[in-house]
């Protein structure tokens, strides 16, 4: 897989992972990851952007105009041989979310890893399966608060440089773990969906792994 | 302003047997956040075929952000009607809304909005009416019998925005005028009836700690 700049897009945006987020989500295939070409071990400075995002619970549906993953506080892609844990974001700006009864602010906590689970070519089409992991979001406004753990499933596309994020059908490992307000319609143990593409970048090329 | 200052938790329902101790007790706390909004709107009088002005105002609003359920207040300030009685004597009068208790109602979050009901309740207050420009006499408690309920809700197509506001509309009903002196009769015969609508909009809504 192959990213060409990097990075995560993930999309978090509800979400608040929790690092019990499940045995099957703490792992992921190990690559060969390469930036601008080079596989030398190493960490390389990301970001990413990303157009209309939508996450919801089952009895709400919320949603971002855009979101980035700034250059401060730096997240990163890492290069090299034997790689896990191909790209941690460190943080999530989301941009004009709303839900049901207005404006939401989301904040993203601690660094979020992209896993990939299924195989890579040398090639750089490959569209590489994967998590998010690690996720932890909280979403606020005066009457609502929640926050969101887990993970999320996604794709990163190696010829676009994108990164999808698709968790859906509430059925995964993305839950509300804590909640106040929100008149009841959020609690605490519901599943949570989140989607949004990001589109990474990274200064020293491309990315790709295998 | 952060959430946990503007929060408060306010003791709420303790069930009868849990304050007799029959069962363990477990106070529910509610937790209230205290929204102001500017308001302002009109409302049409059907029989009169006329709109009174509701002047700007301030709707205070309690809200139990657990449930959705709230109480509040909002004050209608002094207003005035004119009209054409049997279709060309002109009628003007003044007109204050006294407020019967707390508005009550509830905000309800569908899966993408959130929509409001409520019901405040007023009597009508009629003076200093005017007929073909000369004062009549219609006393000092010149009002509707009994109060006048009105409900309002979030129009079906629009969503209520919690901070920025939204439009509350609905239909009333007036009752029966008492105390008007000489001008009872015709009070009760010009303006008591159905189908009065009411334009609220609510905006500017802070949070109040």
């Amino acid at each position: 897989m192959k990213l060409k700049h990097a990075a995560i897009g993930t999309a978090a945006i509800a979400l608040a992972a929790v690092g019990a987020a499940g045995p099957a989500l703490a792992t992921g295939s190990t690559y060969t990851v390469a930036v601008g070409g080079s596989s030398a071990a190493g960490t390389h400075n990301i970001t990413a952007t990303a157009g209309a995002l939508s996450f919801a619970v089952p009895t709400l549906t919320m949603g971002c105009s855009s979101a980035n993953v700034p250059a401060s506080p730096a997240s990163t892609v890492a290069s090299g041989a034997g790689i896990t844990d191909i790209a941690a974001i460190n943080k999530i700006n989301f941009v004009g979310c709303t839900g049901p009864g207005g404006a939401l602010t989301v904040t993203t906590v601690g660094s979020w890893k992209l896993h990939g689970t299924s195989a890579a070519t040398a090639g750089a089409t490959d569209v590489i399966s994967g998590h998010v992991e690690n996720i932890t979001a909280n979403v606020s406004n005066a009457v609502c608060r929640f926050t969101v753990t887990g993970s999320a499933n996604g794709t990163f596309n190696e010829a676009t440089q994108k990164l999808t994020v698709s968790e859906t059908g509430f059925t995964g490992n993305l839950k509300v773990t804590s909640a106040s307000g929100c008149l009841g319609q959020v609690t605490t143990g519901q599943n949570a969906n989140f989607s949004g593409v990001f589109t990474v970048a990274s200064a020293d090329g491309a990315i790709n792994a295998s | 302003m952060t959430l946990s200052t503007t929060w408060r938790r306010r003791v709420g329902v303790v069930t009868a047997g849990a304050a007799l101790g029959l069962i363990p007790m477990a106070a529910h706390a509610a937790t209230i956040v205290t929204l102001k909004h500017d308001a302002v709107g009109t409302s049409y009088i059907a029989k009169t075929k006329s709109t009174i002005e509701l002047k700007p105002t301030t709707l205070t609003t309690d809200l139990d952000i657990d449930t959705g359920d709230f109480t509040g207040s909002l004050p209608l300030p002094g207003t005035s009607t004119e009209f054409k009685a049997a279709g060309f004597l002109p009628v003007k009068a003044n007109v204050d809304f006294i407020p019967v208790g707390s508005v009550t109602g509830r905000i309800d979050l569908t899966q993408t909005q959130a929509k409001v009901n409520a019901t405040a309740t007023y009597y009508v207050k009629l003076s200093n009416i005017k007929i073909v420009g000369f004062p009549t006499f219609a006393g000092s408690k010149c009002q509707t019998k009994v109060p006048v309920s009105i409900p309002v809700a979030t129009p079906a197509d629009e969503g209520f925005d919690i901070i920025a506001g939204g439009n509350l509309t609905g239909t009333y009903s007036i009752g029966s005028f008492e105390n008007c002196g000489l001008n009872t009769a015709l009070i009760n015969a010009l303006v008591p009836g159905g189908g009065n609508t009411v334009d609220i909009q609510a905006s500017n809504g802070v949070v109040v700690e």
